[in-house]
């Protein structure tokens, strides 16, 4: 594992370099994992199956896609469930996935988005004689059907390949980035060899090959200074290039610089709101969360002062996000790999 | 300037939109006309327009060359959409939506054929939808189509920000280049964006006479 500051520079930052604070963050937020059980379903197993084996159990990345997973179940299914002749049958372009409860779970979600879409739609169903807790945030296996033929396509977007996975996760890079600055140069200026690579470090969940590319485009946290030092010479610490106006370097790449902080707000069985959110106030504070929730939300999320029982919370990641957390630090730390900060609402019990 | 609406002004504009064209004058109006506004069942301010039109296949009989297909990517014929082959007439939804993050009217479709079958993206550029030129130097694959030199696919498969359908989608990108104060850039960028019926998208922006 290589360094990125968080042992030997904790704490610290140089110019150009990423705050070790914000390295944290991003590297939790990568390493998040989620635990799903597989099961196909029993009325479309093949014959000569092997029924009572057809649940495949998986830790899997919450960065990561459905799609990227595809290969590895189906060496499972191939080599504990089906026979060699049903196996060649297989088409995977024709596989589907659905929640226990119905729900059409989509090729073009990060999985940890899905999970937790999948938590916070329980929050409104009633609760399960096991569920004590006042936010159900239970790390339960999140079970889903796995059908082999007769995609919905009328729900479904087509083709659940890796090439297409890839192509709609690019285009939410792009988006992103012009939610922040209001053109997509810094995503179109990445060379190809850059593109391929980020996209290479989520299939192989690689957080230094991503971030490698992301640096460069995904906003940091570092202050802005009056001079710049010399860059770091340790090869493994977030540079960026260094500009020809070094006191501008900073500042345009600043997390509180960017137009808008792209984020995504997710309602249980709704649909996903998504607005302009300045990183600073018209009275130039920070813009938080909890002003964030009571603009959009607030029945919800009840402007201060309220003293009432809390009606909802707000996750990321599967966490609990603290209300005064910054938009702008939320867009720089704990953005999804695809750049977007997704914030799911729950209903408390 | 780069135009963009506010969620009121893009609301207000399709409603006047969907009035003006309610009856139907002449064959320019008809093409206009079929829309409806549709709300979210639950959630007010995610607003959008609908319509289901007859389309055919442009050239019923013979094969088109005009689409390169990538060749790394197989376009899979798994016989659960519908192929150029069937002389069925087909049908398509079309939606426009405001952008969420281009700011735009944005448009939205699927096109089946009379089995149900959702086209391929490679058939609906077959389509009386897309003007024959569109394809001219687009690379396509299955999720989307897209002329190499723009950042953005020119056609690539989306989900409908408030029904949350699978659908085909016209980049929004085009549509933020249409200014409001450029009469003239309006109708070009009309003829860019695929040829499509009236202008539909820049006809509800230059309605409203929008500006940022």
């Amino acid at each position: 594992m290589s360094a990125y500051g968080t042992t030997r520079h904790h704490g610290q930052t140089s110019a150009n370099s990423t705050p070790a604070s914000t390295t944290l963050f991003r590297r939790l937020t990568w390493e998040g994992t989620v635990p799903l059980e597989i099961r196909v379903d029993s009325k479309e197993l093949p014959a000569n199956s092997d029924r009572g084996l057809e649940c495949y159990y998986i830790q899997a990345p919450r960065v990561s896609y459905l799609p990227l997973l595809m290969p590895e179940i189906r060496r499972f299914l191939m080599d504990v469930v089906f026979d060699e002749a049903a196996g060649k049958m297989l088409k995977e372009e024709e596989w589907w996935f659905e929640s226990e409860e119905g729900t059409l779970l989509k090729w073009h979600w990060p999985i940890g988005l899905i999970y937790d879409n999948h938590t916070i739609s329980a929050s409104i169903r009633p609760p399960s004689q096991t569920s004590t807790s006042h936010y159900n945030l239970q790390v339960t296996p999140l079970k889903l059907i796995l059908h082999l033929a007769s995609p919905p396509t009328e729900k479904l977007l087509l083709s659940p390949s890796a090439e297409s996975c890839k192509q709609a996760y690019m285009g939410q890079l792009k988006e992103a980035d012009f939610i922040r600055w209001g053109n997509t140069k810094r995503m179109t200026g990445l060379r190809k060899q850059d593109q391929d690579g980020i996209w290479e470090g989520i299939k192989e969940h690689n957080f230094d090959d991503y971030w490698r590319v992301a640096s460069k485009i995904v906003p940091t946290t570092a202050p802005a200074r009056s001079s710049s030092p010399p860059p770091s010479t340790n090869p493994s610490m977030h540079i960026r290039p260094p500009s020809a106006d070094p006191q501008s370097a900073p500042d345009r790449d600043n997390a509180y610089n960017v137009r808008s902080v792209p984020v995504r707000l997710y309602l249980p069985d709704g649909p996903v709101m998504q607005d302009v959110v300045s990183p600073t106030l018209e009275d130039g504070s920070a813009h938080t969360l909890v002003h964030y929730l009571s603009t959009h939300l607030p029945l919800l999320f009840p402007p201060a002062p309220y003293s009432g029982p809390e009606l909802a919370y707000a996750m990321m990641h599967g966490v609990l996000v603290p209300p005064d957390a910054e938009m702008a630090w939320l867009g720089a730390c704990m953005a999804g790999a695809d750049g977007w900060v997704s914030v799911c609402v729950g209903i408390a019990r | 300037m780069t135009a963009t609406l506010t969620r009121q002004q893009f609301d207000e504009a399709c409603q006047e939109f969907i009035h003006a064209h309610q009856s139907i004058s002449s064959a320019y109006e008809a093409r206009l006309s079929g829309w409806s506004w549709k709300e979210h069942h639950t959630l007010p301010g995610f607003g959008y327009m609908h319509r289901i039109i007859t389309l055919n296949w442009r050239h019923p009989a013979s094969v088109d060359t005009f689409l390169e297909i990538d060749g790394g990517l197989d376009v899979v014929d798994d016989g659960t959409t519908a192929s150029h082959d069937s002389p069925d007439s087909l049908t398509c939804h079309q939606f426009v939506v405001l952008s969420a993050t281009f700011r735009v009217p944005t448009f939205y479709f699927s096109i089946h054929a009379s089995s149900g079958s959702p086209l391929q993206l490679t058939d609906i550029m077959k389509t009386s939808l897309l003007r024959e030129d569109v394809c001219e130097g687009t690379v396509a694959t299955t999720f989307a189509v897209s002329h190499p030199a723009t950042n953005f696919p020119f056609l690539s498969q989306g989900e409908h920000p408030t029904a949350r359908h699978a659908l085909l989608v016209l980049s929004p990108m085009r549509n933020c280049k249409c200014s409001s104060r450029d009469p003239q850039g309006i109708r070009r960028n009309q003829q860019e964006t695929a040829g499509l019926d009236g202008g539909l998208v820049h006809s509800v922006e230059y309605r409203r006479g929008h500006a940022v």
